[in-house]
């Protein structure tokens, strides 16, 4: 005999103990049995059988057993539940605070968690998502690239040759593309016929070109009609079919399955309709979802300006595919490699490099990565801000536990005569702890509905919020079985967190029992006391974190606001056309231009007329490799500065001034000399110290040496976004331009007189009704929009910051009023010995300050330490600026100051007669 | 599963079966298989304990705190749990076993005068 079986085990506990080694005891039992019977004389199947027989039903008899326990563990839940809810009752006001924080608490954090999990951490909503694999060819390059991560259509082909290596089960290449879709009347006799385009409307919609095995590789079937396959994928422009996704199928026919063989026109080719793909699927890139799938080879009608189906010298593809079972990623890398080798020896023949070059670009490798969550810019964007905010509210959450517990130990206080009663009574000790943890149940679960609506309210309003119209349709703020499953993973983690310190000490507090004996006084109370100080200390230094990170985005944003970006935002609209998606040819679209530029102008207010093929603000930019006349570039360097095709007065509409030479003319045209204006970051580059007038280079490789001379300079000015430096920039005339795919207007305004949105809109319409005008906004709103990220973090920072620091200062307020009324027989003494109210005011308010200082102390390191988290999400300061901290220190200090002045205050009006009369 | 074997054997009431264990486990710790094996040679095979119904009952026995449980090992070197009464226990049975004879007393002199007029 070995162990003690334990009369002091609890309940529960030992229920676990004694049901342990069940099946072993009834083993061995039968055993036996069987044992006796043999001994008996019977055969052993005899003996066995009859034990059997003897025992009854093995299995009905364990679950007797065990309901013997569960009955009662049940019961007791159930009575503890009902209890806890009575004493809730009874208390509403305090049930309804304690709610409504962990509500606020669990919604935000839910919040956020659902915005996280559909843009971090979901898979693709394909089969077993987790064997797709991304696969990259960094690296040397020499040619045009479109996009990140991608190759060669060419290089395409010659990988998917190579998967006899049987590491890949499949491999596809697909590329995001804009679209005009333009769908006929359904009633409408010849679809696609010129003359029907009255009867039907254009839209930009978002294609997604994909190879052939694209929807096999993926494994995503079809909600009407059939996938693209390989058959659709083998003449450039043989294949006029598209697969709808079923989120445009929804929202543009209704779920009409009469969509099947109907005809849809896309940038005026026409196409037919064979499928509607599988509903939740829109792409492999989450903040890209796609309307259309279209064959790979029908390129030249998505890209009227470009091909380069066949081209090595243009990356545009993404490459995806699906890791052969039980293939790890290095071992496709490996084997895919030994092709990549092979196929990168044809690659180069093209490509014009130096010979260190040509060893550099033969010796490149694949890399191959996870692919389950597709690829995303969004994601890349979006997933340190979330994790920043994620952090934001878990620490929100954390004060708002430690604001509960600190409530309901104020509350156990008041209790505890009654607990030690119950106790005299013969209650157990552990029974009572249940019953408070029930308690604290009942009020996370309520904390959780009031959560889960929180939550559900705020997605939906960040997701309203987003200026990224393609990005938020991917975005859903329904609640599903993940973020539901999150949100009672958090009121789990409160109820640990606020229940547990006051549960545990209705338990330890063994002198409980002589709370009965002392009438008025409540024994225990100074312990608890420094329990609840120490509790706000922590909440005063949580508080400062989130306040010195709310100060740090704060200002960081500030900064980017003040920025001067080199140009004039304020009364600035521009906007959209797809001339080359509509059907334009470059001498229409040239024209459109010229036209266009002359009736704006003429628009009362209206003072220059611009226009740009790459549009300013939109994280967008075009690069192109130049060699400079009389520059010997150094090994490796980097001859690909930004480019533009700009139109007349370009700089004059934007407002970036000229500093050298001359603005482009009218007629710097197709038939006049080649002409560039510089910035001052390329000039200084290329020719430091020089006059940069004059001098030559060429922009691309059929142009001869020097074919393109400078005639200007420009001051340097951001274009892609706020944060980023500003690049080496050219600029050639949009009149010399080989090919133009689509063009962004700018129209300057006089001051005060308002964007005139509506008559730029007729303007472009009457020239040609069926011509999308798109994305047409102020350039103040799309600088704006360009800071979303950092406008939301900076936002959630100041609210949580604001929030947490609100929660601790009721906190203080809690803990100090407790604090005067246990000392108001002490204050009171002292009044009656002459104290002055100033000094009791002071006495009261020093020990505010000494908790809110030890709360400050801890945090500043504590600040420090995280902040360094986030200096790449900064802009303008380092996360250690000491003005932002002490600026949060200040804040911090004055809330808690004033929490703490009202207790003070009660404490200068005691009487001395009525308080040293109060028992 | 109360097939008649070669006597004639009688199941056990409803409750019962908790005083019989409480009153096998006076004499000593004892493990599963022996209290039951003790119960039925006690009575001299009269009375049928569906050996199974056996573990719920014990089980409700630890749950009252009347008896409770030790692991060791038994003779032939194998776990087991042994039981064994606890004060509380002693007390039950005492309260058990008194009342019982009072009942049986009191139905025995019910169904005898009743049995003598039937016959």
């Amino acid at each position: 005999m070995t162990r003690d079986g334990g009369d002091r085990d609890r309940r529960g506990g030992r229920g676990q103990r004694a049901l342990d080694g069940l099946d072993e005891d009834i083993r061995d039992h039968l055993e036996r049995v069987t044992q006796d019977n043999i001994d008996r004389g019977m055969t052993p199947e005899e003996a066995r059988r009859q034990a059997l027989l003897a025992f009854g039903n093995v299995t009905l008899v364990k679950e007797d057993t065990r309901a013997v326990w569960i009955r009662i563990w049940l019961e007791q839940l159930r009575q503890d539940i009902r209890y806890a809810w009575r004493t809730l009752r009874r208390s509403p006001g305090f049930a309804a605070i304690v709610i409504l924080t962990l509500g606020l608490g669990i919604g935000a954090n839910t919040a956020i968690f659902s915005l996280m999990d559909q843009v971090m951490l979901r898979a693709l909503p394909v089969d077993r998502p987790e064997e797709l694999a991304l696969i990259d060819a960094p690296g040397i390059y020499q040619g045009r690239t479109t996009g990140t991560q991608v190759m060669s259509v060419p290089m395409f082909r010659g990988l998917s040759a190579a998967k006899e290596a049987d590491v890949l089960s499949g491999v596809f290449a697909r590329f995001d593309v804009r679209a005009t879709i333009g769908v006929g009347n359904s009633g409408a006799g010849s679809p696609g016929s010129p003359g029907s385009s009255a009867a039907s409307s254009t839209e930009r919609g978002f294609a997604e070109l994909v190879s052939g095995n694209y929807f096999r590789t993926l494994g995503v079937g079809t909600a009407l009609g059939r996938t693209l396959g390989p058959e659709d994928d083998r003449v450039p422009g043989a294949h006029p079919v598209v697969v709808l996704s079923h989120a445009y199928w929804q929202r543009r026919f209704g779920g009409d399955a009469g969509v099947l063989g109907r005809d849809i026109r896309i940038n005026g080719h026409v196409m037919t309709i064979v499928g509607v793909a599988q509903p939740g699927f829109n792409g492999v890139d989450l903040g890209a979802p796609v309307d259309l799938f279209v064959p790979l080879m029908m390129k030249p009608a998505l890209t009227p300006t470009w091909n380069d189906l066949d081209s090595w010298r243009s990356r545009w593809v993404t490459v995806m595919g699906r890791l052969a079972p039980g293939v790890s990623h290095d071992r496709v890398a490996a084997a895919l490699n030994v092709r990549y080798r092979q196929l990168l020896h044809e690659d180069v023949q093209t490509a014009r490099v130096t010979g260190s070059e040509r060893d550099q670009f033969l010796r490149k490798n694949l890399q191959v990565m996870a692919g389950g969550r597709g690829k995303s810019a969004f994601r890349d964007q979006f997933a340190t801000p979330l994790i920043v905010v994620m952090a934001m509210v878990g620490l929100v959450l954390i004060v708002a536990c430690a604001n509960v517990a600190n409530l309901m130990l104020a509350r156990s206080a008041a209790r505890q005569k009654d607990v030690a009663l119950r106790l005299a009574l013969g209650a157990s000790r552990w029974r009572i702890v249940r019953q408070r943890l029930a308690e604290s149940v009942v009020l996370a679960a309520g904390g959780t509905v009031v959560g889960l609506l929180i939550a559900s309210w705020t997605t939906r309003l960040l997701i309203q919020m987003l200026p990224f119209e393609r990005a938020a349709r991917a975005l859903s703020s329904e609640l599903d079985i993940r973020v539901v499953g999150f949100a009672l993973a958090a009121a789990a983690a409160t109820v640990l967190l606020f229940g547990l310190a006051p549960a545990l000490q209705a338990r330890s507090a063994a002198a409980l029992t002589t709370a009965l004996k002392e009438t008025g006084r409540v024994a225990g109370g100074g312990s608890q006391a420094g329990f609840r100080k120490a509790l706000v200390i922590a909440q005063v230094a949580l508080s400062m974190l989130l306040l010195a990170g709310a100060g740090l985005f704060a200002r960081s944003l500030h900064n980017l606001r003040g920025l001067d970006p080199g140009f004039v935002p304020d009364n600035l609209l521009h906007f959209s056309l797809d001339s080359s998606r509509s059907g334009y040819t470059r001498e229409r679209s040239i024209a459109l231009a010229k036209t266009l530029q002359e009736q704006l102008r003429m628009l009362p207010g209206v003072t220059s007329v611009s226009m740009a093929v790459v549009p300013a603000m939109t994280d967008r930019q075009s690069l192109q490799t130049v060699r400079v006349q009389g520059y010997e570039p150094a090994e490796g360097e980097d001859m690909s500065p930004a480019i533009n095709l700009v139109g007349p007065d370009y700089f004059e509409a934007l407002g970036v001034p000229l500093v050298m030479g001359r603005a482009f003319a009218p007629g710097d045209d197709e038939r006049a000399p080649l002409v560039a204006i510089v910035n001052q970051s390329m000039a200084k580059h290329f020719w430091p110290g020089k006059h940069p007038i004059g001098r030559r280079f060429s922009a691309n490789s059929r142009q001869p040496e020097g074919a393109v001379e400078v005639v200007g300079v420009v001051r340097d000015a951001k274009f892609a976004n706020l944060r980023g430096d500003i690049p080496r920039f050219f600029y050639i005339p949009l009149l010399q331009a080989q090919t133009i795919d689509a063009m962004t207007f700018y129209v300057r305004t006089r001051p005060g007189i308002g964007d005139p949105f509506a008559a730029v809109r007729q303007t472009v319409q009457r020239l040609d009704p069926g011509l999308p005008v798109l994305d047409m906004k102020s350039m103040e709103q799309q600088v704006s929009d360009t800071l979303f990220p950092e406008r939301l973090v900076a936002l959630l920072a100041v609210f949580f910051g604001v929030l947490a620091t609100v929660l601790a200062a009721i906190g203080l307020y809690g803990v100090m009023s407790y604090t005067v009324s246990r000392r108001t027989r002490e204050i009171g003494l002292r009044m009656a010995l002459g104290a002055a109210r100033a000094s009791v005011l002071w006495m009261v308010l020093r020990e505010v300050v000494t908790l809110t200082t030890a709360g400050i102390l801890l945090g500043v390191p504590a600040a420090l330490a995280v902040s360094r988290l986030i200096e790449s999400q900064l802009f303008g300061l380092s996360s250690t600026d000491p003005l932002t901290l002490a600026f949060a220190a200040i804040v911090l200090t004055l809330i808690a100051l004033s929490a703490g002045y009202l207790p003070a205050w009660r404490a200068t009006r005691i009487d001395p007669m009525i308080a040293l009369r109060t028992e | 599963m109360s097939t008649k074997q070669e006597k004639e054997r009688i199941e056990l009431l409803q409750g019962t079966l908790d005083m019989l264990i409480l009153r096998t486990l006076r004499i000593g710790p004892s493990h599963g298989h022996a209290i039951a094996k003790a119960i039925e040679q006690g009575s001299d095979d009269v009375l049928l304990v569906e050996q199974g119904s056996l573990y719920p009952a014990l089980h409700r026995l630890i749950k009252r705190g009347w008896i409770t449980f030790e692991d060791g090992t038994s003779e032939n070197n194998r776990r087991a749990k042994f039981y064994r009464l606890t004060p509380l226990g002693r007390k039950q049975l005492d309260i058990e076993t008194g009342r019982w004879d009072k009942m049986s007393a009191a139905i025995a002199r019910i169904l005898r005068p009743a049995r003598e007029t039937g016959r």
